[in-house]
């Protein structure tokens, strides 16, 4: 198995992650006794096992994605000089960190 | 050197003027613990089987001619320590090329999308001998010097996804000669080049797998040069060429 | 009957000297079309080895003058005067034109292309691409050769044999390595440029592609062989495979220490003086094996060996200047040159002598030139600086390249009858060799029997009785080599045929030099006899012909042209 097969692999992950969006929302449509079974049904330890592979995969393609990004800019692009590569990782390692903990803070209610 | 243990080889052997398809055949010989993977080879057609053939030339990594598939995966066999091999060995030729016999594979299709990226220094007025040199910063090297040392061992397009299935893209090496130019401050070629890349079947072929520049024994990345190449062919297109071209 | 392919110049050697060549005849007749016939691709070939740089005055504190004195010091002056004040003074255009052609040399601060110091210069003025130069060159000419469509390329063509109707040479014989396939490849000049022979030897830093085939096919042609005798040891190359590891890292400060850990060139008088390890490589490999034959050196599973040490120079200077070095020593010899000592001795690395060349590239055979290592045009004489071959390659390629053409203008494309039956004498030759399972001498045997006799008689040191042995040897080898063995009938990409010609060829090669040796009894540059250890201008100021003769090589005499520089004490 190489590296790329595996990232392309992460793609049925999502797909199946999209299915459970889907139905999560199904559900909510359809009143409060189907939106409590649903959350319920999450509770699963399949439900949960699934979960955590899914957030293994986007951990995973983030950080090849972050390895693979700074490469590819050019050393410059027309009068334009990119950052060094570190100075890029450390960009997008900061961008994603920060983003997570604003989504977070939003799902916990803590602002907004 | 002593202390020799023996190891088995199985290696691919083809004749097109005898076989329909490729066989392989095991080899059994005495190895050194020094040895490269070469050495093991040329051992059988130095004292086993005159009737094997290969290519190579340097034996120290930098000629480009002995690209072998060791065990399934793309290797410079005078690079790579017999030792990091168990008791047996599969040797075949480099994945994704026709094959000319044994382990000699077809290199013309290789040289015309080498030529085809017109790698040579293209400039309005070329200067003349006496007047000495170009200045080139060795920041301005620095831009283009990984892309400057490849060796043409093709390990990348045995490697390549997108090889394999489309035997016609342009592939790795070719691209990072291209870009190599390209960035080469010399040059005002980019135009040109770009236009080649914006062509079906080259840059944007790519899916990015990065496994050229994982098996590169140069450590050329030619992912990167791919990939910024990309980059470089839409801003061109998209500025429609007014953008001045500057180095750091 | 064989295919015939006609052009106007045909090139034999895609190296550096094969590729300037072609780049000259392209430039100045783009209607004269030229075959570029090589046993390898291009790329392959062994130019693409080279390591440390090539040498044309660069700097303000230098001089062609300069350039030319250490030139012709280090040959022991057995160099053509006239020879090395060309050079020189073309020699910094022709490093310019690469430039110019992509070429990635190292820079200074400022954006001018930096130099470094090398054995035997007395300022830096060896241009380099960190520590390998001559895979940039390489490129840098294939790719430029790729623009003139006039060039036309015979890649895996094994030349076998000249064609030579009236007197006058007007192509090659070769075989398609692909399809094994004879064809007769004509054209009004032919140019050699296939580089060296190192194979003769078996400890060498040489590829396996260097066995002498355009001196041995100009040697049967009855073109002589000029200063054979001279074979160039240099100093470092690593115990086992012979890779070299380049001079430059002792342009950068590197000392070369014995086991006492003595930088002994500085310790002991060896000849070099203050030069110490920046002396030339025949002093150097003398000096190692008189340390090594005192005792004072390392053992090791492939014989004794002294240390190349670079410690102090520190991670970013190698990292910088000699990364190659760094990567070569830590896969083929397991050590980090950081870190320590690279173990190192004397290896056989160039061949001085080669086909008879005038100035001009001109053989005695009209319309045959030769340029690069395979010839001798008398630029090194009896010991080549180093960084001096990748710039000849470039300037003598260039005027071989012109000087063709101008000799193709004036001449007529000759009898193709005539020659085409000479190629299908060639094919039938090869087609009786192809498969030979009737003979009784392995190729692998003859070939280890050949390098052991040229390893005990034409070292770093040579006595006259284990010369006339090895002179015997050879004699004998010769004999047996028309009884060779192969089991390979099949006609497509036969390797095993070629490595039986490239046998029979380099073993035309060993004799001519272990003769010439036999023949100089003094002691001159590479050339050291133990008898005879002092050099000695009354008798032997000349350069050694041999030439061929079924009945075994004849030797005779060329006068060296001097004028400029009196032949004086060779002393650092
Ligand atoms: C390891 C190493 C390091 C060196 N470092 C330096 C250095 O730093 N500086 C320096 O100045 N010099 C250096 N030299 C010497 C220098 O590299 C060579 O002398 C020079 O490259 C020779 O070039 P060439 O064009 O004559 O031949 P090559 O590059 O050897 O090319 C020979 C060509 O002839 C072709 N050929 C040969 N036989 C046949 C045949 N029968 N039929 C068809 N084609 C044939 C081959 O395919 C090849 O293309 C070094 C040499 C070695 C081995
Ligand atoms: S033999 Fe030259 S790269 Fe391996």
């Amino acid at each position: 198995m190489r590296l790329y097969t595996l990232f392309g692999a992460t793609g049925i992950v999502y797909l199946l992650v999209g299915f459970v969006a889907l139905r999560v929302v199904w559900n909510l449509g359809e009143g409060p006794e189907a939106w409590a079974a649903v959350l319920e049904q999450l509770e699963n330890p399949i439900y949960i096992a699934f979960h955590a592979l899914a957030l293994v995969s986007v951990v995973f393609v983030a950080v090849r994605f972050f390895r693979l990004f700074p490469k590819a800019q050019p050393a410059f692009i027309g009068p334009v000089v990119p950052p060094p590569r570190p100075i890029l990782h450390a960009m997008l390692y900061a961008a994603w960190i920060g983003i997570t903990v604003v989504l977070s803070a939003i799902l916990a209610g803590v602002i907004f | 050197m002593s202390d020799a243990k023996t190891m088995k080889l199985v290696i691919t052997r083809f004749d097109p003027d005898v076989d329909a398809v490729p066989r392989t055949q095991e080899y059994e010989i005495p190895v050194q613990p020094d040895w490269k993977v070469l050495d093991a080879v040329n051992f059988i057609k130095d004292e086993v089987d005159g009737t094997l053939s290969h290519r190579w030339s340097c034996r120290m990594a930098v000629c480009g001619s002995c690209g072998m598939m060791v065990n399934g995966e793309p290797k410079l066999t005078c690079k790579v320590a017999l030792s990091d091999y168990g008791d047996e060995l599969l040797i075949e030729p480099l994945a994704n090329f026709p094959v000319v016999r044994d382990l000699v594979v077809e290199m013309e299709g290789f040289m015309d999308k080498f030529k085809s990226v017109k790698p040579w220094i293209i400039t309005a007025k070329e200067m003349a001998a006496e007047e000495g040199t170009n200045r080139q910063s060795p920041a301005e090297l620095e831009v283009f010097k990984q892309f400057s040392m490849c060796i043409n061992c093709m390990l990348c397009y045995s490697a390549c996804p997108v090889v394999a299935n489309e035997p016609e893209f342009l592939g790795p090496a070719a691209i990072a000669l291209g870009h190599r130019y390209n960035m080469d401050s010399r040059d005002e070629g980019q135009a040109e080049r770009n236009e080649i890349f914006r062509g079906e079947g080259t840059v944007f072929s790519c899916s990015y797998a990065n496994e050229c520049s994982e098996v590169c024994p140069k450590n050329v990345d030619p992912a990167a040069a791919v990939n910024q190449a990309k980059l470089n062919a839409v801003i061109d297109w998209a500025t429609g060429l007014v953008i001045p071209r500057k180095g750091p | 009957m064989v295919d015939v392919a006609r052009h106007d110049i045909v090139i034999v050697g895609g190296g550096a000297a094969g590729l300037r060549a072609a780049i000259a005849v392209a430039e100045a007749s783009p209607d004269l079309s030229v075959a570029l016939v090589s046993k390898v691709y291009p790329m392959r070939c062994h130019t693409v080895s080279a390591e440390g740089g090539a040498a044309a005055v660069a700097r303000a504190d230098d001089s062609f003058e300069m350039h030319g004195y250490d030139t012709v010091k280090g040959s022991d002056f057995l160099a053509d005067q006239d020879v090395i004040r060309y050079f020189v003074e073309e020699a910094p255009a022709e490093l310019n034109r690469l430039e110019h052609w992509g070429c990635p040399w190292s820079r200074n601060d400022d954006g001018s292309v930096a130099t470094r110091a090398f054995g035997g210069m007395t300022t830096k003025r060896t241009w380099f691409a960190t520590d390998k130069v001559g895979f940039h060159m390489l490129h840098t000419l294939f790719q430029h050769s790729m623009r003139f469509d006039s060039v036309v390329r015979y890649d895996e063509y094994f030349a076998t044999k000249l064609l030579v109707d009236g007197g006058v040479c007007r192509g090659v014989a070769a075989l398609d390595i692909r399809t094994g396939e004879v064809s007769a490849i004509l054209g009004r000049a032919v140019i050699l440029a296939t580089g060296g022979a190192g194979r003769i030897f078996p400890f060498t830093t040489n590829g396996m592609i260097k066995t002498g085939d355009g001196m041995a096919l100009a040697y049967r042609a009855g073109v002589p062989l000029k200063d054979m005798e001279f074979v160039q040891y240099h100093p470092t190359g690593l115990p086992g495979t012979g890779i070299l590891i380049t001079e430059a890292t002792r342009g950068e400060g590197g000392y070369l220490k014995n086991s006492e850990g003595e930088r002994f060139l500085v310790e002991r008088d060896y000849g070099v003086g203050t030069k110490a390890e920046l002396g030339p490589r025949d002093m150097i490999s003398r000096a190692i094996i008189q340390e090594i034959e005192a005792g004072r050196a390392f053992k090791g599973p492939y014989g004794e060996y002294l240390h190349l040490d670079l410690t102090h120079l520190g991670e970013e200077l190698i990292d910088k200047r000699l990364p190659f070095v760094r990567e070569l020593g830590r896969i083929y010899i397991g050590v980090d040159p950081v870190y320590e000592p690279i173990p190192i001795r004397p290896v056989v690395h160039y061949m001085m002598g080669g086909v008879d060349t005038d100035i001009d590239g001109a053989t005695t055979l009209p319309g045959l030139y030769a340029a690069g290592e395979v010839a001798c045009v008398s630029l090194n004489g009896a010991n080549r600086l180093g960084s001096n071959s990748l710039t000849e390659c470039l300037v003598f390629g260039a005027r071989a390249g012109l000087v063709a053409v101008e000799f193709a203008n004036g001449s007529s494309a000759g009898n193709e009858d005539a020659l085409r039956a000479q190629a299908d004498e060639e094919r039938a030759h090869i087609d009786a060799l192809r498969g030979r399972v009737k003979g009784g001498e392995k190729i692998s045997q003859l070939r280890r029997e050949m390098t052991s006799a040229m390893e005990d008689g034409c070292g770093v040191y040579r006595h006259q009785d284990t010369l006339r042995a090895c002179v015997q040897s050879l004699a004998q080898l010769r004999g047996r080599v028309s009884d060779l063995r192969l089991e390979d009938a099949s006609r497509v990409f036969n390797t095993e045929l070629i490595s039986a010609l490239e046998l029979i060829n380099m073993i035309d090669v060993a004799e001519a030099v272990a003769i010439s040796a036999l023949d100089r009894k003094e002691s001159r540059g590479a050339h050291t006899c133990r008898e005879y250890t002092a050099r000695d201008d009354q008798n032997y100021l000349y350069h050694t012909l041999c030439s061929f003769d079924p009945a075994g090589p004849r030797l005779g005499k060329k006068d060296v042209t001097l004028g400029t520089w009196e032949p004086e004490e060779r002393k650092y």
